[in-house]
């Protein structure tokens, strides 16, 4: 099983993340495919990386995907993701001296 | 590193290298029929039930979405379809559903499209693409 905590990791290791907030929020898709089926939890993902400077949503949501390929569709069934540059964190309400 | 060590990994690499482009490559047909979709459809979703039953929390968010602006759109169900399921994950490069294309143009999924209609995003998108001739809705 993926912890929020080994998600958090692969997200500061790989995208080089400075907070990574992540909610587990499998219990509340019981029944669809979810984690009881054997193909994965729900998460929550909030995320900021140096990376995302100047890209679009979409390229940073493929940078997400790509950092995380091995765990999408097998212990990652679905992700709820918002991501923003470190300039961007604190209008977000995100604190920026976090780390991962 | 010494010369065995290059050359076994070599011969093993290559097999399993072809393997994965194998398994990762999209049907031609399947690829062609996705492509005629997205470009003959003004907005078009691919998701997981309908927009009257959808199947999914996220695809339910995005149907929302899209109905709150007013404009016809066009969705898919690829859990009626296991190849298209696949297969459009496939062509967007993107692993998840639902899927949004406007004007033929990949948008994204779900947080995607939420976080364009918060900042009014949306909307100026799709009214642009009914303002020009050429596809059907």
């Amino acid at each position: 099983m993926l912890t929020p905590n080994r998600l958090r990791q692969l997200l500061a290791e790989k995208l080089q993340a400075t907070y990574a907030y992540v909610e587990d929020e499998s219990h509340r898709h019981a029944g669809h495919g979810g984690r009881q089926q054997g193909s994965g939890g729900h998460y929550r993902v909030q995320v900021v990386s140096p990376l995302f400077a100047g890209k679009t949503a979409l390229q940073r949501h493929r940078l997400v995907y790509a950092a995380l390929a091995e765990e999408m569709g097998q212990s990652i069934h679905a992700l709820a993701l918002q991501t923003y540059s470190p300039e961007e964190a604190p209008a977000a309400g995100i604190p920026h001296d976090w780390i991962a | 590193m010494d010369e065995n060590e290059i050359t076994i990994g070599a011969e093993f690499a290559c097999p399993l290298l072809s393997l994965n482009w194998l398994a990762t490559m999209l049907d031609p047909l399947l690829e062609e029929k996705i492509r005629n979709q997205v470009r003959t459809h003004k907005v078009l979703i691919y998701m997981k039930g309908t927009p009257e039953m959808p199947q999914c929390g996220f695809s339910y968010a995005a149907v929302r979405i899209l109905d709150s602006l007013g404009f016809p759109y066009t969705a898919i169900n690829v859990l009626e379809d296991p190849e298209l399921r696949q297969g459009i994950k496939e062509f967007s490069n993107w692993p998840t559903i639902p899927q949004i294309y406007i004007d033929g143009e990949f948008v994204g999924g779900c947080d995607i499209l939420q976080e364009m209609h918060a900042r009014n995003e949306l909307r100026p998108l799709v009214e642009a693409a009914f303002a020009k001739a050429g596809t059907q809705s």
